[in-house]
């Protein structure tokens, strides 16, 4: 608790405080634009905010990831498009309260439960991220080479396309991620003679590259005309806003849904390699089953709306713990505030809960802030969102565009991150296009050198005996745990089979 | 077919990740020192994968839209990505607020927006984003 108190004293800096309010507004504008990502935009801000003392570049980062899953559910709700992925189920239940008058209830349900999704995710953060990591402590190579094995399995088998796919663009990511030195003999591995590739391929504007140009050459070659459909949808939009704030019967009717909403999201965030889309996707799923008023559901549910706002943002949470915990991301955000975090000098995973507890309750501190002013300000954005809306595609995109390239120039001032992001756009709109899972690729790049050094480094100790992995047991559970995601699909694949 | 393509193409990467890997150097004491040891299993997964992909692509219709893009989106995103490439080619030269205002004001026109406010907007974009990264984060841009 005393380091708790000092974290906030620090994050309660004007400095600091600014760069979170920043980041928040930003946030609040690319979640309510749909196209943008949470995951785009903090790939894009990390290199810009490289400059800052380390509170106050996370602060515009954690700012941004919070209030952007919040406020993909602005234009799910009044536009039947989702903001983010993370909204998805958002329309279910939001867009039918807009058509039916309750707009305003919807955005208010949105920010409020939001905010009691997050401030639950960060509460299990503080009770389990601890504990979690000094058992992490005890890891040997062989128990880390599992959990980065089930880490790349998970974010396979619940990619939702092809797992050939997904495992295609996993192992791409890790053959990308061999670029550079041998990581135990520092012997060069296919630099092909060029000093620039000594390092390896550099994250940052890779990850800038497939998250931020591929979405972008994605769009622009595929919808390029869609801003014409949206005027006419925007037209649609509903101007009276109406009452925002639920009433007290309202309140106790959906607190079961709010429950189980934000235990599902900070469940699905800590496994690794889910996002927030399937939390609030599932988080819908739970709760309308367990619900007296199915039927309503689908229909302008406020308990399916309330369910799915606390389930994506209490998703945060879970995914902090798993990646500050054990170095794994939770999701393709995590993934990418892994990047962050170490261009800051910190390693994310257990030593970190040891050697720099400082910074864990910095972290901490920032996203109870960062949900404090999206509670604050996310009233008074929800009302006037339909402005941001209308931005015209072009001005957008090409925004996105040269903060991308220049931003991916900024990290290092070497042309070559240029190339490289944009050979990672290149790849980012096939992988679109085609339907191969981007997350994976991400994944493999963090979890490739982990996975081949542990893997190396245990069958060392081993004498070359691959046993080793089988044989202690926290390593034999995470691989079973590999071949039950890996077999999963096939399991769900067989049963509809049966079903039909 | 693009299935197909794409499983191709994946286990010819994978065969020259794996020639690749037979030319490092080998390690000492035990197989798991080789520098090559680790890439080599990348490679064979990508090979056996790319089989199935490539498998899967021929016998098997795509459950998703993958018919070409139609002409004039293709001539366009081809425009775009040519667009970036020259920008790229010519960085360095000339000056950075003169390179990037043209290159937005083409990118804005290839995705037919009107010529005054594509001029507009990319004057102040470029102007802005050379003010952020010149002064505030002091990146030497030429």
């Amino acid at each position: 608790m005393p380091d708790l108190l000092v974290a906030f004293q620090q994050v309660l800096q004007p400095g600091v405080l600014l760069y979170l309010i920043l980041g928040t507004t930003l946030g609040l504008v690319v979640g309510t634009l749909p196209g943008l990502t949470a995951t785009m935009a903090v790939a894009i801000l990390t290199p810009l905010t490289f400059w800052l003392p380390p509170a106050s570049g996370l602060g515009v980062l954690i700012g941004v990831w919070n209030a952007a899953i919040f406020s993909g559910g602005i234009s799910a709700i009044l536009l039947n498009i989702p903001g983010t992925p993370a909204s998805i189920a958002s329309t279910f239940d939001g867009y039918p309260m807009a058509k039916k008058g309750q707009a305003g209830l919807a955005l208010g349900i949105n920010v409020l439960y939001s905010f009691i999704g997050g401030i639950f995710g960060i509460v299990v953060f503080l009770i389990a991220a601890f504990p979690l990591a000094r058992f992490a402590l005890s890891f040997g190579p062989a128990e880390y080479f599992a959990l980065g094995l089930f880490g790349l399995s998970m974010m396979v088998a619940v990619s939702g396309t092809s797992v050939v796919k997904g495992l295609i663009t996993g192992f791409i990511g890790l053959a990308l991620s061999l670029v550079g030195l041998d990581p135990m003999l520092a012997t060069p591995r296919f630099n092909f003679g060029s000093t620039d590739l000594i390092t390896g391929l550099s994250f940052i504007p890779l990850m800038i590259g497939i998250f931020g140009l591929g979405e972008v050459f994605y769009q622009m070659a595929i919808a390029p005309y869609q801003s014409q459909q949206e005027s006419g949808k925007k037209k649609e939009s509903l101007t009276k806003i109406g009452r925002m704030l639920v009433n007290a019967k309202e309140f106790i009717q959906t607190l079961p849904a709010a429950i189980i909403g934000s235990v599902t999201g900070v469940i699905i965030g800590a496994i690794p390699g889910t996002g927030a889309d399937i939390a609030s996707l599932l988080g819908w799923e739970f709760s309308r089953r367990a619900s007296k008023r199915k039927e309503e559901y689908g229909k302008g549910s406020i308990e399916g709306l309330v369910a799915t706002c606390a389930a994506n943002n209490a998703c945060l949470g879970g995914a902090l713990t798993t990646m500050m915990a054990l170095g794994i991301p939770g999701d393709a955000v995590t993934a990418v505030l892994i990047g962050s975090f170490m261009m800051y000098g910190v390693q994310p995973g257990p030593a970190m809960f040891r050697d720099r507890s400082d910074f864990v309750f910095t972290v901490i501190g920032l996203m109870i802030l960062a949900n404090l002013f999206f509670l604050v300000t996310g009233f008074i954005f929800s009302r006037f969102a339909g402005g941001f809306i209308l931005l015209p595609k072009p001005i957008m995109w090409s925004t996105i565009l040269i903060l991308s390239l220049v931003g991916s120039f900024s990290l290092n001032n070497r042309l070559f991150d240029v190339w490289v992001a944009f050979l990672g756009g290149i790849l980012g709109f096939l992988f679109r296009r085609y339907q191969f899972p981007i997350g994976p690729i991400i994944l493999a790049l963090i979890l490739g050198p982990m996975v081949e050094r542990n893997f190396r480094t245990a069958l060392i100790i081993s004498h070359g005996n691959p046993t080793i992995f089988f044989s202690r047991p926290i390593s034999l559970i995470f691989i079973l745990g590999t071949a039950l995601a890996l077999m999963s699909p096939l399991f769900l694949y067989k049963r509809k089979g049966e079903e039909r | 077919m693009a299935d197909f393509l794409f499983g191709i193409c994946t286990v010819i990467f994978g065969v020259i990740l794996y020639w690749g890997a037979n030319q490092l150097p080998g390690g000492v004491l035990t197989f798991a020192l080789n520098p090559g040891f680790f890439p080599k299993i990348v490679a064979g997964g990508l090979i056996i994968l790319g089989a199935i992909l490539a498998y899967q692509g021929w016998k098997h219709k795509p459950t998703y839209d993958e018919g070409k893009l139609n002409k004039e989106l293709g001539l366009r995103f081809g425009a775009l990505l040519g667009l970036v490439f020259l920008y790229l080619i010519l960085w360095g030269r000339g000056s950075f607020l003169l390179n990037t205002l043209i290159f937005l004001f083409l990118c804005q026109l290839i995705m037919k927006y009107r010529v005054l406010p594509s001029l507009l907007s990319s004057t102040v974009i470029t102007f802005l984003t050379w003010i952020l990264f010149t002064q505030a984060f002091k990146v030497h841009l030429f």
